[in-house]
């Protein structure tokens, strides 16, 4: 019996990019915009190992992320360290927020008016993580929407996410919402 | 000790900073709390990183419900045995209104605490605590050892 702890075995991120045909004009300069802030000027996002879009079509969006050991807590019942959950509650409300947008035909400032997050399991630092998020419409300016976060590895879900968005709220913005 | 509400512990403030100090995601919220008599007011501590929209300039609707989340976890560790763990299972947040780019204060409504579960209330608010920004309905998970 080896009892060796497994390494946190990673497989390369070389996912391609999946984008819908039918996505509206502004949502991919809308995203590399959003993309190059984050990367470059927030103060969590930039400190993700990976916050990569894989899949981004009408009304869905999937996206892989690994987070760094400096987001984890207390201890698990095992006694590890494991990621915080509301990394996963910010991470989900973006992403979820995304999904309006690719319903859109024209680009609208949206603001989340409810979110409910469920934790299933736990999520270790630089885990390999793929969040898939849906809309599922938009009925009289609320959009309706969906995700969960898994471990990319093995499927089991780490959270549940359902919110419902304003589209069209009062504002200047013409830039993306983190 | 209605519902199971169990009394602020005499050391709460020392153990909810110790908890902060060892939660990157805590400090990466800012989290403060101070006693008001019997009750604790918790603090977002406003940075830029805070920001949902870099343009209109309002708080992250996930960084407000991770806020309130870390309140409730908090407003626990504060009063029931340290050797109790928690998990939080559920967070559910109604915004109420838009918030602003500035400190949000926040106060926590422990409806039940059972031996395995507790359901709490989580309030935010800016300005005026009549001005309440975002409400969550929160669901911890109580593990305790047979001591407790």
């Amino acid at each position: 019996m080896n009892d060796t702890p497994a390494p946190n075995t990673k497989k390369p991120d070389n996912q391609k990019l999946e984008i819908g045909d039918d996505l509206p004009d502004f949502i991919l300069p809308m995203m590399e915009a959003s993309r190059q802030f984050i990367q470059n000027e927030h103060n969590l996002f930039a400190r993700l190992k990976t916050f990569r879009p894989t899949r981004i079509m009408r009304g869905q969006a999937d996206f892989s992320i690994t987070v760094p050991a400096d987001f984890s807590e207390g201890a698990s019942a095992s006694g590890e360290r494991v990621i915080h959950g509301g990394i996963f509650t910010i991470l989900l409300d973006t992403i979820l927020a995304y999904t309006v947008w690719t319903r859109l035909d024209q680009f609208m400032p949206i603001a989340t008016i409810n979110l409910k997050t469920d934790y299933l399991g736990h999520a270790e630092p630089e885990q390999a993580i793929k969040v898939m998020a849906h809309c599922e419409g938009i009925a009289d300016d609320v959009a309706f929407c969906s995700g969960k976060a898994v471990c990319a590895e093995t499927g089991d879900v780490i959270a549940l996410a359902e919110g419902t968005f304003m589209v069209g709220t009062k504002g200047r913005s013409s830039a993306s919402r983190l | 000790m209605a519902n199971g509400v169990p009394e602020l512990s005499p050391d709460a403030l020392e153990r909810i900073q110790n908890d902060i100090a060892s939660s990157g995601m805590s400090q990466w919220l800012n989290i403060s709390a101070r006693t008001e008599g019997d009750a604790l007011t918790y603090r977002l501590g406003f940075a830029e990183g805070h920001i949902g929209n870099p343009i209109i300039r309002a708080l992250h609707g996930g960084v407000i419900s991770s806020f309130l989340e870390s309140c409730a976890r908090l407003e626990l560790i504060a009063r029931l045995s340290p050797s109790v763990r928690l998990r939080t299972t559920s967070v559910h947040t109604s915004y109420f209104r838009s918030s602003k780019a500035e400190d949000m204060l926040a106060r926590i409504s422990l409806q039940r605490v059972g031996r395995r579960f507790a359901f709490i209330e989580a309030t935010g608010w800016q300005g005026e605590e009549d001005n309440i920004v975002a409400r969550s309905a929160i669901g911890i998970r109580v593990m305790r050892t047979d001591e407790d």
